[in-house]
């Protein structure tokens, strides 16, 4: 677990709902929109990494970063595989491979992983005939951590 | 006079239009049609069309025989006693027969169902042209238009009114007056060009699924057009960030996985229309299916294109929108709200599952343009 990480937990407990929790580190900084923490859970509305790694990344470069986000990130609700790349933009979308379903809505992942850099990640939630809105997404602390640091490993 | 197979013919395609009038909506919905295309025929799975016929009843209830009887004598058959019966068939095992329906059939009665408006095509209505029909025989021509069968009936009848026909040696050979040659007669056409673009949004996030609602709603929109315009045009552009003009079967049958930029099928489509189809001259259509999913930097470019290079010069811009399982089509709202006012052109509606199409086609080709 990177200092970093540790940074970001520890900012976390220190943030109320609605607060930005933040570390920076080396050229990379991490940030949490908080929604509510608890001993055991943190529901955030982004999980955002910024780095100077992916400042001129190549197309393929930024590809080889979310297939390495999706070998390491499968203990989410659901898995994450990219849904679209965009080629002009170096920008690959990765999105949840089946949303979460019930009778009057679907819930999913997206997570942008941008040349320039940044990795963003948030949860929407999709009602039936309605567009799709953005909602916390809740993890354990561990998770938290394990996301943080997988976030910071895939872009090394 | 008319024969009894023609007559049996004749009411076997009355059954058979019923039963696809019947089912019609079901067809739209779930029917794969494109598959089952031939030339102008379409192949239809139709359920089994029993020919009526009598069966024989009880007869009243009582037994056989005649008079009072006396006791002892055998009584016929009377009714079945209930009881359990053995285990049936699977159930709903229905059967269909394929049926080929012409396709100008099949448009027929999806204008009749839909109560569509037959189009009015703009502009060049009034325009006609000559065109040469082959309605006509005359004595003299080009050898390559030799009506043979006219040419050996004027030879025969020369010879038998000259007496040169023999029974036993029936040799006929025409001489230059009996030959006969095949003419035209000038007719006046209307001339109408009309041509339909088809848009199809192929990126990552477009599901096999939805391809296939778009696969059905532009099978049915095809139809309905080819009926109404002779000749009708047809182009297809598939795009994901970068658009492309495609045939037909790589339009259906392609899968990308890129991002989504509708101006670059924008761009494709202005450029199709300025540089081959002038509108000048064509009767224009637009259908675009997307799921609406549009990279969101891109809005800017596309309604630009749209607003300036493609509306100003279609009969009509049809957009539907397939409900995507992210629900992050926001395309829709967003043509609506930056067009919807200035252009009576422009249609949209969301095709949300298979039971959508049969409206959203009502919605696309209702305004009879």
């Amino acid at each position: 677990m990177s200092g970093l990480t540790e940074d970001l937990l520890s900012a976390v407990d220190a943030a109320t709902a609605g607060d930005v929790a933040t570390a920076d580190a080396s050229g990379d900084r991490l940030t949490v929109g908080v929604a509510r923490v608890d001993a055991l859970a943190v529901a955030f509305t982004e999980l955002r990494l910024e780095t100077s790694r992916l400042a001129d990344a190549s197309i393929e470069r930024v590809r080889a970063v979310a297939e390495e986000l999706t070998r390491r990130v499968t203990y989410l609700l659901e898995p994450l595989t990219p849904v679209e790349i965009d080629q002009e933009l170096a920008v690959v979308q990765m999105r949840s491979t089946t949303p979460q379903t019930d009778n009057e809505s679907s819930a999913y992942y997206e997570l942008l992983v941008r040349k320039g850099g940044s990795l963003s990640l948030r949860r929407y939630r999709k009602p039936r005939g309605a567009m799709r809105e953005p909602i916390e997404a809740t993890v354990t602390r561990e998770v938290l951590r394990r996301l943080a640091d997988d976030f910071v490993a895939s872009v090394s | 006079m008319s024969l009894p197979i023609d007559r049996d013919v004749r009411r076997f395609k009355q059954i058979v239009k019923g039963k696809v009038r019947e089912n019609l909506k079901r067809y739209v919905a779930h029917g794969e049609m494109l598959g089952r295309k031939g030339k102008n025929v379409v192949s239809i799975p139709v359920p089994s069309l029993n020919t009526p016929r009598f069966r024989f009843g009880d007869n009243g209830n009582g037994g056989v025989g005649q008079g009072q009887g006396d006791e002892g004598d055998a009584v016929g058959k009377g009714k079945g006693q209930s009881g359990e019966g053995g285990a049936g068939g699977d159930a709903g095992a229905e059967h269909y027969t394929e049926v080929d329906v012409p396709l100008d059939e099949l448009a027929a009665l999806l204008g009749e169902e839909l109560e569509l408006p037959h189009i009015e095509p703009r502009g060049k209505a009034t325009i006609e042209a000559q065109k040469a029909k082959y309605n006509s025989v005359r004595s003299t021509g080009p050898e390559s238009l030799r009506h043979n069968k006219r040419t050996y009936l004027r030879a025969l009848q020369r010879e038998i009114s000259t007496g040169g026909y023999t029974p036993d040696r029936p040799a006929i050979i025409p001489v230059k007056g009996d030959k006969r040659y095949r003419s035209w007669t000038t007719v006046d056409e209307p001339l109408v060009n009309a041509a339909a673009i088809y848009i199809m949004d192929v990126s990552g996030s477009m599901t096999d699924a939805q391809k296939s609602l778009v696969r059905n709603a532009a099978f049915w929109i095809d139809t309905w057009l080819r009926s109404q315009y002779t000749g009708l045009e047809r182009r297809y552009i598939i795009h994901d960030a970068v658009a492309k003009e495609v045939d037909e079967h790589a339009f259906y049958h392609t899968r990308e996985s890129g991002g989504t930029r509708v101006s670059s099928a924008y761009r494709v489509c202005a450029e199709l229309i300025a540089q081959q189809l002038p509108p000048a001259e064509w009767n224009l259509y637009v259908f675009q299916f997307s799921d609406g999913d549009n990279w969101g930097e891109d809005n800017h470019q596309a309604f630009e294109l749209l607003g300036e290079r493609i509306l100003p010069h279609v009969n009509q811009f049809a957009y539907g929108q397939v409900e995507s399982p992210y629900g992050s089509g926001e395309l829709l709202g967003q043509i609506e709200a930056k067009f919807g006012s200035q252009h009576e052109n422009l249609v949209c509606c969301e095709i949300e599952d298979r039971e959508a199409i049969y409206a959203a086609i009502k919605t696309f080709l209702g305004k009879g343009r």
